[in-house]
């Protein structure tokens, strides 16, 4: 029979979980080289929202907890093929196809495209937990310190409840349909930008025939078969492993830097009043787990 | 951030098969094997010197001697004098072709070979008179009218380059056309090009084919075609309370 019992409500549980999940923010910025191109990212995103579950069997379930992207700008740079006089044939070989051939030739250059897509939201689909104590001593309390010291230095150990995840599971970012005429625009806007100020406008129209479709010339450089959003979430999801980042970050978050719950040790049971010092028992052997109703806590004093 | 755009590309309209610029090239066979030597000259000065082996043994069927590449030296022209003699050095089978071309800047050159060693004053190849059996190809991507004449002959044609469409696919020039350069004329005398399309001359008679710009085409307005962007205001329907 454990000494001392804390019990919090399923919804108590609910307002602790909600006060670790806005807390939570992280940032990351990578670039890599991908053969025929590179891309540069920059995210940083928040938490909302979710929904949880308590089980009998001591796991937590929470689901559907929004992946808010307070900035998620990606930019992709790549050589433009431009614009190419093809090669042709002069004197056509009856066996050979052809003899002699005009040697084309193309003209381009590097271009950038710059896409902001902070806004987007994507979804913990799943994190499966169980709670984990931790007993915490603060780095700053001095070895010769008693727990009264530490008290008065504001520096006390504390028992620590960590949501300690199982797995975490994170939904590819919704790219939406409309970020191909994002890029098709930044692409426009770069190969504009890129047309010197003496190029005459019939000049302009020829390069513009030769590069046709624009979607098209994306598709050809950055060798993607169907559609740009798709080929973006590949790129953010699985290339540069943004779900697997965000799934690491959360259960590294949840598991061992923002506890759901922390009390002193030694617990305070009376405060310090006049010249009597305050009163408090240390607890040991804690525990804590979940039932359908609540969380409950356990230890000894000793 | 910049296109490597070469602005002699869209700044010479006119081509001149004795004066070498971006879009033409020349073709020409040397039938006898031997040693010979060539000489760049260009418009404005300078000059630089080449050497072809025309070889029995070689598997060469063609090759590509970029005028804008040859090293250039301000030499008398002395065969033996030049330690880039092997920089210059082009070899190519007796039944196959040299194809004379320029890969960027102004151009404005003209070729003359004659035999390395005996002969040497005669001249075997020159790029201001070409030959029956030589071949002059152009690609003219200005949208216009153009003049063809052959200097040499005071034959004349007319060439229509149509203004370029931007269409659901991207563009790709057809197939070239050909043209005779014969004692009789051009033939045909009129030809319509797209933009970029080739166009290779067979030569029969002594040429040097100038082709001229008339009457430059615009398209059927200065806008670009390119999708308007930005925003704009649209008015609001009136709503009455």
């Amino acid at each position: 029979m454990n000494h001392v019992t804390i019990a919090a409500s399923e919804k108590a549980f609910e307002q602790l979980f909600k006060a670790v999940r806005d807390n939570f923010t992280v940032a990351k910025s990578d670039s890599a080289n991908f053969g025929p191109f590179s891309a540069s990212y920059a995210i940083q995103l928040h938490l909302a929202g979710g929904s949880i579950q308590l089980n009998n069997d001591g796991t937590i379930e929470i689901k559907t907890v929004d992946v808010v992207f307070d900035v998620l700008k990606v930019q992709i740079c790549f050589d433009l093929p431009g614009f190419c006089i093809p090669s042709f044939c002069i004197i056509p070989d009856p066996w050979n196809g052809c003899l002699v051939g005009f040697p084309g030739f193309c003209i381009g250059g590097p271009v950038c495209l710059p896409l902001d897509l902070s806004g987007l939201v994507s979804e913990i689909n799943d994190i499966k937990a169980r709670l984990n104590p931790k007993y915490f001593v603060d780095p700053g309390r001095l070895p010769t310190w008693s727990d009264l010291d530490a008290e008065f230095a504001g520096k006390p150990n504390q028992w620590q409840i960590y949501i300690d995840p199982d797995w975490v599971s994170v939904d590819p970012i919704d790219i939406p349909a409309s970020v191909g005429n994002m890029v098709e625009n930044a692409l426009r806007n770069a190969i504009n930008n890129l047309f010197p100020g003496w190029l005459p406008g019939w000049a302009k129209d020829l390069i513009w025939a030769f590069l046709g479709p624009l979607l098209g010339v994306l598709k050809g450089v950055l060798g993607f078969l169907d559609s740009f959003e798709d080929f973006l979430q590949d790129l953010l999801g699985n290339q540069f492993d943004i779900l697997g980042f965000i799934e690491t970050a959360v259960a590294d978050y949840l598991a061992s830097k923002y506890p759901i719950y922390q009390f002193e040790d030694p617990y305070p049971i009376l405060p310090q009043d006049g010249l009597l010092i305050p009163v408090k028992i240390p607890l040991r052997n804690l525990t804590a787990t979940v039932n359908t109703n609540e969380m409950i806590v356990l230890a000894d004093v000793g | 951030m910049h296109l490597t755009f070469d602005q002699h590309l869209f700044s010479q309209s006119g081509l001149d098969s004795g004066s070498l610029t971006l879009l033409g090239s020349i073709v020409h066979s040397f039938h006898e094997p031997g040693e010979y030597r060539g000489s760049v000259h260009k418009v404005g000065g300078g000059q630089a010197v080449f050497y072809i082996s025309v070889d029995k043994n070689s598997s060469a069927a063609q090759v590509n001697i970029d005028l804008a590449a040859l090293r250039e030296y301000a030499g008398t022209g002395d065969q033996h004098c030049c330690d880039k003699r092997a920089d210059n050095h082009f070899t190519v089978n007796p039944k196959g072709y040299v194809v004379f071309h320029v890969s960027r800047g102004s151009g404005g050159f003209d070729v003359h070979v004659r035999r390395a060693v005996e002969d040497q004053k005669e001249r075997v190849f020159n790029s201001q008179q070409l030959e029956a059996g030589d071949i002059f190809s152009a690609v003219i991507i200005r949208p216009g009218l153009y003049s063809v004449v052959n200097q040499l002959e005071r034959a004349k044609a007319e060439l229509t380059v149509t203004y370029p469409e931007i269409d659901k696919v991207a563009y790709r020039p057809p197939a070239p056309e050909r043209i005779q350069v014969s004692s009789k004329g051009f033939e045909p005398a009129r030809v319509e090009l797209k933009p970029g399309q080739g166009l290779v001359f067979d030569v029969k008679v002594s040429a040097r084919i100038v082709i001229d710009l008339i009457k430059p085409d615009d398209g059927p307005t200065h806008d670009r075609k390119t999708p308007p962007r930005g925003w704009s205001k649209h008015a609001l329907p009136e709503i009455k309370l």
